[in-house]
C-alpha cells in the first residue's frame, strides 16, 4: 500500500479512544467484562465440582488405580499374594484390599437403624493408600488388631436432633458408644465406635470400616478382595499405571479412578456442562448485541465524520479499519477486566468456599475453556463492529455528509 | 491551461418515482490558477455542480477532465485516490473532525498521503500559520470560533498543494467580518500560490473576490446573465445541447 493506510486507522482509532465519550467507553469495556465472567463462571464452578470429586474418588474410594474381581466373580481370589506383586510394581506407593458387605447397623441406644455395606481394610496397608486417617473428627483410627471396634463416617454418626442430619442416620452416636451391626451370613455383634471422620463428602462420610481381621473372623474372607486399591504418584499418572499393572500379568479388571468416576458425576457434570454452553452461547450474543450497539451508535453519531473523511481521500477500508480497531481496544480492555473480576470471585469463593453435596468447593479457573470464550468474544466483537462500519463506510459521501 | 474541462454533464436524481434533473447538460472550463465563482439562485444546481467536479457524487452523463484526467472513468477506489492528491475542499459548515486537534485535522489527508507524521506536521504548521492559527494548534475544533473552523478546514484543503480547491458556500455560516477573513485568504492563495479555486456562492458582494463568474439556472448556464455580467470566458462546448 502506497498511502498511509492502516497507520491512519490506528492514528484515527487512538485519538477517538482518547478523546471519545468516557462513559461510554468505561460502561462498554464492563458489559464486555462481565460477558468474559458470564461465560466462564459456571465452568470454574464446575471445575471446582469436578476438581474436588476427583480427589475424594482418589483420596477416599479408588485411588489412582481400582482392581476389581473377573466378570462373573464376585471377589478377588489370592488378594493377599495380588497385593503383594501389585507393591512391587515400579510406580506404586500404596496398596490396599477391601472387603465389603452388606449389613444392617443399628443403633442400640435408639433403636434407629441403617442398611449399609460395611467395608474392611488392614489400617496400615489403608493409610498407604486412602486419607481416612486425616479425617477423624473424633476418637482415633483403626489399628491393626482391633476386633470390636468401628469406624464411622459423621452422617452415618448423625445428630440426636433428626432434622440436622441431611442423609439417614444412626441418630446420634459418640465415640464409646456400642452399635450393633448383623451381617449377611446372619452373624450379629456388637461394636465400639472407636472413631468418626468427616471428609465432607457426602457418600463417604456415610461409610463405614472394620478391620480386615474382623471382617475375617466374621465372614472368613481370609486371602480374598471385593476390591484392590493402589496409589500411583499422580492422578495424571494413574493410566500409564493402570497399562504397567496390566503388562504385570493381572487377570482381574483394572480402571484408573477416572474410569471408575466416570458413571457417577458424569451425567451431572454432562448436564452442567450443557448448560455452561447454553450460557456461553447467550453471553456471546448478549456480547455481539452490546458490541453491534455501541458501534452502531457510535457509527451513526459520527455519520457525518465518515462522509467528511471519505471526501477529503481518506478510504473506507481504513475508516473500517479504525472502527474495528476500536472495539478489539474495548474487548481487550473487557477481557482484561473480566479476567481480573473473574480472578477476584475465584480468590472470593477460595476464602468463602460455597458448600456442594460433596463438600467445601474451591473454583477452578478453565484456561483453556477462557482461553476459547476471549477467542469466540474477539471474534463476535469484529464482526459485530465491522458491520456497521462497513454499512456506513459504503454509503454515498453526500448522504453520510447530511448525517 | 485548462484545469477543468466539462463537457455536456448531467445529473439527474430520483425522487421516489420522479426524476430531477439538477444539471442539464453544463460544459465549461477553467483555466490553472484561476479563483472562479458558481452563483446562481437557490436550487439552481450550483452546489450540484461542485459535487460533480469535486468527484464527491458520480454524474448521470457528460465528461469531467481535471489537470488532462478523464476522472468521469475513474472507479470508487480510484476517486478516492485522486480526491486525496489533487483535491482540496471546504465546506458550509467546516467539516472538522471532533476528536481530532486543529493540527490533527490539518495534518489527516497528508498522513493519508504516506509521508512521515513529522512532516505531516511541519506542513500543518506552516499552512495554519498561513491561515493564522499558528496559536492553535493544540486546540479541539470546538474551542474554536466558526471563523477560526473555517480557516482550519482551508488550511486543511491546502496542506496537500492541491491542483484545485472546491470551495462550497464557506461563508454561508460566517457573518460579514469572518465571511471577508475567509475570502481574503483564498484571494492571497489564489494570487500567492497560482492555486486554482473554485467556490459556490449566493452573496452578490463576494463577487469582487472572482476572476471569473460561472451562473447556473435550472441545472444550465446562463448564458444571458453571464453576457451581462461580461465576466465569463468561456461559452457551451459545440455539438452539446442542453436539456
Amino acid at each position: 500500500m502506497s498511502d498511509g493506510g492502516y497507520g491512519v486507522s490506528i492514528y484515527l482509532a487512538v485519538r477517538a479512544i482518547r478523546r471519545g465519550n468516557r462513559g461510554t467507553l468505561a460502561l462498554t469495556i464492563l458489559i464486555i467484562a462481565l460477558v468474559v465472567v458470564l461465560m466462564n463462571f459456571l465452568s470454574m464452578i464446575i471445575g471446582g465440582v469436578v476438581t474436588l470429586y476427583n480427589q475424594q474418588m482418589i483420596d477416599y474410594q479408588y485411588g489412582h488405580v481400582t482392581i476389581e474381581p473377573k466378570d462373573k466373580e464376585s471377589s478377588i481370589a489370592h488378594a493377599d499374594r495380588l497385593v503383594k506383586e501389585l507393591q512391587r510394581i515400579p510406580g506404586v506407593t500404596g496398596v490396599t484390599a477391601h472387603v465389603s458387605t452388606g449389613t444392617t447397623i443399628t443403633n442400640t441406644k435408639n433403636g434407629k437403624f441403617q442398611t449399609k455395606a460395611i467395608t474392611s481394610f488392614d489400617p496400615g496397608d489403608e493409610q498407604s493408600v486412602t486419607q481416612y486417617q486425616y479425617k477423624i473428627i473424633d476418637g482415633d483410627y483403626l489399628s491393626r488388631g482391633d476386633t470390636d471396634q468401628i469406624l464411622i463416617g459423621t452422617l452415618l454418626a448423625g445428630s440426636e436432633d433428626e432434622s440436622q442430619d441431611k442423609m439417614p442416620s444412626l441418630g446420634g452416636v459418640k465415640v464409646g458408644d456400642r452399635i450393633q451391626v448383623a451381617y449377611s451370613n446372619g452373624v450379629v455383634k456388637s461394636y465400639r465406635v472407636k472413631g468418626i471422620f468427616e471428609t465432607e463428602g457426602a457418600l463417604i462420610d456415610s461409610a463405614a470400616f472394620v478391620t480386615k481381621t474382623e471382617m475375617d473372623s466374621i465372614m472368613h474372607t481370609e486371602g480374598t478382595a471385593t476390591e484392590i486399591l493402589v496409589r500411583g504418584t499422580s492422578a495424571d499418572a494413574a493410566g500409564p499405571l493402570k497399562y504397567t499393572i496390566l503388562e504385570y500379568g493381572v487377570e482381574e479388571k483394572v480402571k484408573t479412578w477416572n474410569e471408575k468416576g466416570k458413571g457417577i458425576l458424569g451425567d451431572a457434570i454432562s448436564s452442567f456442562s450443557l448448560l455452561n454452553n447454553v450460557m456461553t452461547f447467550v453471553s456471546l450474543v448478549v456480547a455481539s448485541v452490546v458490541v453491534f450497539i455501541v458501534t452502531f451508535i457510535n457509527i451513526i453519531n459520527r455519520k457525518k465524520q465518515i462522509g467528511i473523511l471519505k471526501a477529503i481521500g481518506i478510504r473506507k477500508q481504513v475508516i473500517i479499519g479504525s472502527y474495528v480497531l476500536q472495539v478489539l481496544f474495548l474487548c481487550t480492555c473487557g477481557v482484561i477486566t473480566g479476567f481480573l473480576i473473574l480472578n477476584a470471585i475465584s480468590t472470593v469463593l477460595t476464602i468463602n468456599q460455597l458448600r456442594f453435596p460433596m463438600g467445601y468447593i474451591t473454583p477452578v479457573i478453565s484456561y483453556s475453556g477462557l482461553a476459547l470464550s476471549i477467542v469466540l468474544l474477539f471474534m463476535v466483537s469484529v464482526v459485530s463492529g465491522y458491520i456497521p462500519a462497513r454499512q456506513v463506510a459504503n454509503e454515498e459521501i453526500l448522504d453520510a455528509m447530511r448525517g | 491551461m485548462t484545469m477543468i474541462d466539462v463537457s455536456c454533464l448531467k445529473k439527474i436524481y430520483l425522487l421516489g418515482q420522479v426524476e430531477v434533473a439538477a444539471l442539464r447538460g453544463v460544459s465549461l472550463s477553467i483555466q490553472k490558477g484561476e479563483f472562479v465563482g458558481i452563483m446562481g439562485p437557490s436550487g439552481s444546481g450550483k452546489s450540484t455542480l461542485l459535487h460533480q467536479l469535486g468527484l464527491l457524487d458520480t454524474p448521470s452523463g457528460g465528461c469531467i477532465m481535471i489537470d488532462g484526467t478523464d476522472v468521469s472513468q475513474l472507479d470508487d477506489e480510484a476517486r478516492t485516490r485522486f480526491r486525496l492528491m489533487h483535491l482540496g475542499y471546504v465546506f458550509q459548515d467546516y467539516a472538522l473532525v471532533s476528536e481530532l486537534t486543529v493540527m490533527e485535522n490539518v495534518a489527516i489527508p497528508a498522513i493519508m498521503q504516506g509521508k512521515p507524521l513529522a512532516e505531516c506536521y511541519v506542513a500543518a504548521t506552516r499552512v495554519l500559520e498561513k491561515v493564522g492559527l499558528a496559536k492553535r494548534l493544540d486546540h479541539l475544533v470546538f474551542e474554536l470560533s466558526g471563523g477560526e473552523q473555517q480557516r482550519v478546514s482551508i488550511a486543511r484543503a491546502l496542506v496537500n498543494t492541491p491542483s484545485i480547491v472546491f470551495a462550497d458556500e464557506p461563508c454561508a455560516n460566517l457573518d460579514t467580518e469572518n465571511s471577508r477573513t475567509v475570502l481574503e485568504l483564498f484571494r492571497a492563495v489564489n494570487r500567492e500560490l497560482g492555486q486554482t479555486i473554485v467556490m459556490v456562492s449566493h452573496e452578490p458582494w463576494h463577487t469582487e473576490y472572482f476572476d471569473r463568474i460561472i451562473f447556473i439556472r435550472d441545472g444550465v448556464m446562463d448564458e444571458e446573465r453571464i453576457q451581462r455580467e461580461g465576466k465569463d470566458h468561456a461559452g457551451p462546448i459545440p455539438g452539446c445541447i442542453p436539456d
